[in-house]
């Protein structure tokens, strides 16, 4: 494979072969000055994943600049690694592999069959399509948040899921991801942690920074003490940056847009998850509030929760015969709490109710 | 009781020395539970290195039920999961009368058989073809109880991870199938394809039903479901369907379904058009979505058990659940756990197949009258002491129903 091509997937085994039969040692990368470029590159690449989620395109044009970009790879799972934040490993992990899902839609079928093999995938090239086993369809499909990606909805025959190949570099994404979360942090000594002193500074203030940002302002008169425990669960993975599935995600907005929410707060309670999309999410969250879809969707009740896997901790009012609603639940904990202090009922929770009774879908999706 | 507990105690402890056993592959990997009928609750936790251990501690003890782990672990007998530290586990199918609508309310003879469908139905469709596993990495057993356990030990299942699991639930369940996207087609804004005053249309797609998968599945659902009414009288075929449909129009929507599937609208019939794979035949999306429900709930097969409104975590997604150990007893029937061969679970009847215990006969007191057909004999019992065979006795009291006279 060409330098060019390595420099692009650093990640691949060939690339790390080329490293330690041609590049520098450790020791020289990270005091040369030579390898200068390679190590400001290298801060650059989990600057841009801390800014933007996404490693940005750079310049491949010489052979030095090449690999330059190969070896800031290395100098970026370093840093990273020196910083040891798991917020920081997971939108890192996330960044890289955008990046790399976009790198591999340009490339040929078979190049996207070949890294997919990298990552044990067994992805077979199939005309235009790419069939792999649906066991490992699941492994890495089962995070995907989009409907589309559960198996239900998949062609599969004998065994094997049909995708198209934009769909296998998808794939790609997530177990490369999932690979560098899993590969962070690397173990790093002192002398490494002396050499990038003043960078890791940096990073670990931009990153206390980027996680402050995201921090919720607050809820107004929404008590988060009154939400039910899977709600109070997910809302906790969500502000801790933890992967929610699509039903989780589902859930959750409905259920904050019931008990009064507007788009907008959600969205900012939302934007904490490392793999936060502002445009996507607030695209989501306005189709699923009825700004833009019309329809104001409702909460899933709690058979449905449990199907998906998301009835968490259940306690003893969860246990409750009636209890069937998480917007129930909120509503039994207000009504509590109003005996207590004597307050009115909140009209936007009775308008909620109404039209979960109205809304109950007909259709079976 | 003491007497019936000690007959019951005897006779599995009989049973278990006295016959070849079949032990779970890598056992030593694997966490064993039992339940006792002299003891409240599940002793867990417990590891064994070789057959004979597993053999001496069911002779000494016999065990009411007999359970090992689908997971497979570092240190299966360790008290807590995350000192046992998992390795890996078998995917599990449990199918039980409990889980069925259908079966409900049903004599245990009858129960069985519905069960007994639905299994062939998760096999035949789902485990062996849109699975494609390998014959050789499945078996199906009986339970013991109500109902079948299909166990895949595919090595591709192994490591599966339970949100994995769940999604193969939900794909048998068919949760979550996006049939206006899937199946149907897509509808687009009108401003999107500029289709004049109409805001929403629907393309829809013709279908393949050989396709894979959920689409080919809906597909020849379809056109089975349809087949089925053509056959019948339209009277006959309107009852059948508007008693799918819980709704106060149901006839009506009935009426409206019927019509579209065999009415005449240029040339050919709704029937005749699907089964061209052009299912855009019906005139209002009702109809569309109530015949869809139906062929849904036809088609896929119930694994969860939603009783009381509560869905239970099914225990195919769960990862570290207990299972009958094959060869065992059923406490509650004296039955034996046993695998089946696929080609002969059609025939297969556990009222004769699964029977361990002789027809030496005992006196039970029974608290109702009972009628059953047991090892090809026809029982009809008053209440009241009775002299039966053995295994009969047994089935009795397990079942709650009789003492030890």
């Amino acid at each position: 494979m060409s330098l060019s091509m390595l420099a692009r997937y650093p990640f691949l085994p060939s690339a790390a072969g080329y490293v330690k039969k041609n590049g520098p040692t450790l020791n020289e990368l990270m005091k040369e000055v030579v390898y200068g470029r390679a190590r400001t590159l290298g801060k650059m690449r989990v600057e841009e994943a801390l800014e933007y989620a996404e490693i940005k395109e750079h310049d491949f044009s010489t052979e030095t600049n090449q690999l330059m970009e190969l070896l800031s790879y290395i100098v970026a799972r370093i840093l990273v690694s020196c910083v040891n934040d798991s917020f920081l490993i997971r939108r890192y992990a996330l960044a890289e592999s955008k990046r790399a899902y976009i790198r591999l839609q340009a490339e040929n079928v078979d190049f996207a069959v070949n890294t997919g093999n990298e990552f044990g995938l067994g992805a077979e090239a199939e005309g235009k399509n790419v069939k792999i086993h649906f066991t490992d369809y699941l492994k890495h499909s089962s995070n995907i948040k989009n409907i589309e990606w559960k198996l239900v909805n998949r062609k599969i025959e004998k065994g094997y899921a049909i995708l198209r190949e934009k769909e296998l570099e998808r794939l790609i994404q997530e177990a490369l991801r999932k690979r560098i979360e899993s590969e962070l942090p690397l173990p790093v000594n002192d002398e490494i942690l002396k050499t990038f002193k003043s960078e890791i500074v940096e990073i670990k203030n931009t990153t206390d920074a980027r996680k402050k940002a995201f921090m919720p302002k607050t809820l107004g008169k929404i008590s988060i003490m009154n939400f039910p425990p899977c709600m109070r669960h997910l809302l906790g993975m969500m502000q801790e940056g933890e992967n929610v599935s699509h039903s989780g995600r589902f859930a959750l907005t409905t259920f904050l847009h019931a008990v009064g929410m507007d788009a907008e707060q959600i969205l900012s309670l939302f934007s904490s998850a490392p793999d936060f999309d502002e445009h996507k999410s607030r695209y989501q969250i306005e189709h699923i509030t009825g700004k833009t879809s019309g329809t104001e969707y409702t909460p899933p009740e709690c058979r449905t929760m449990k199907t998906y896997g998301i009835c968490v901790n259940e306690n003893s009012l969860c246990m409750r015969e009636w209890m069937t609603h998480p917007l129930k639940y909120y509503r039994t904990k207000e009504k509590e709490g109003r005996l207590r202090t004597g307050k009115k009922l909140d009209i936007g929770l009775k308008k909620a109710e109404g039209e979960l009774e109205k809304n109950r879908k007909t259709g079976w999706r | 009781m003491d007497e019936t507990i000690d007959f019951l105690k005897q006779k599995f402890s009989e049973y278990y020395k006295n016959n070849e056993l079949i032990y779970p592959d890598r056992f030593g990997r694997r966490e064993f539970g039992f339940m006792f009928f002299d003891r409240e609750g599940m002793t867990r936790h417990i590891g064994f290195n070789t057959r004979n251990e597993i053999k001496s501690f069911l002779v000494k003890n016999a065990p009411m039920h007999v359970y090992y782990s689908s997971a497979y672990y570092e240190k299966p007998d360790a008290p807590t999961m995350a000192q046992k530290k998992w390795l890996g586990a078998d995917l599990i199918f449990d199918l039980d009368a409990d889980h069925i609508e259908s079966a409900k309310g049903l004599a245990y003879e009858e129960m069985l058989n519905v069960v007994k469908k639905e299994t062939l139905k998760l096999l035949e469709n789902f485990i062996l073809d849109d699975f494609g596993f390998d014959e050789k990495h499945v078996s199906v057993n009986f339970s013991g109880g109500r109902g079948y356990h299909i166990h895949v030990t595919d090595p591709k299942i192994f490591s599966l991870d339970s949100s994995a699991r769940r999604e193969i639930v939900d794909h048998v369940e068919g949760i979550g199938l996006d049939a206006e996207k899937t199946i149907f087609g897509r509808s687009y804004r009108a401003h999107d394809i500029d289709m004049g005053s109409r805001s929403n249309v629907k393309i829809v797609k013709m279908v393949d039903p050989t396709a894979g998968g959920w689409e080919g599945r809906f597909c020849r659902g379809m056109i089975k479901f349809a087949e089925e009414m053509e056959k019948i009288s339209k009277e006959e075929a309107i009852k059948k369907l508007s008693s799918y449909i819980k709704k106060k129009t149901a006839k009506k929507i009935a009426e409206g379904i019927y019509e579209d599937l065999f009415g005449v609208r240029a040339g050919d019939r709704g029937i005749d058009k699907i089964k061209k794979g052009n299912i855009d035949i019906f005139s209002r999306d009702v109809h569309l979505t109530t015949f869809s429900d139906i062929v849904l709930n036809r088609e896929k097969v119930t694994i969860t058990n939603r009783s009381g409104g509560k869905a239970d975590e099914p225990v195919t997604s769960d990862i570290k659940r207990l299972i009958r150990m094959n060869s065992s007893l059923h406490g509650k029937t004296g039955l034996k756990v046993m695998p089946v061969k696929i080609d002969e679970l059609k025939k297969f009847n556990p009222l004769n197949d699964a029977i361990v215990f002789s027809d030496e006969l005992v006196n039970v007191e029974i608290v109702k009258p009972v009628k059953i057909s047991m090892c090809k004999k026809n029982f009809n019992l008053k209440k009241g002491e009775n002299t039966v065979p053995e295994f009969l006795g047994i089935f009795l009291i397990g079942r709650g129903l009789g003492v030890k006279k």
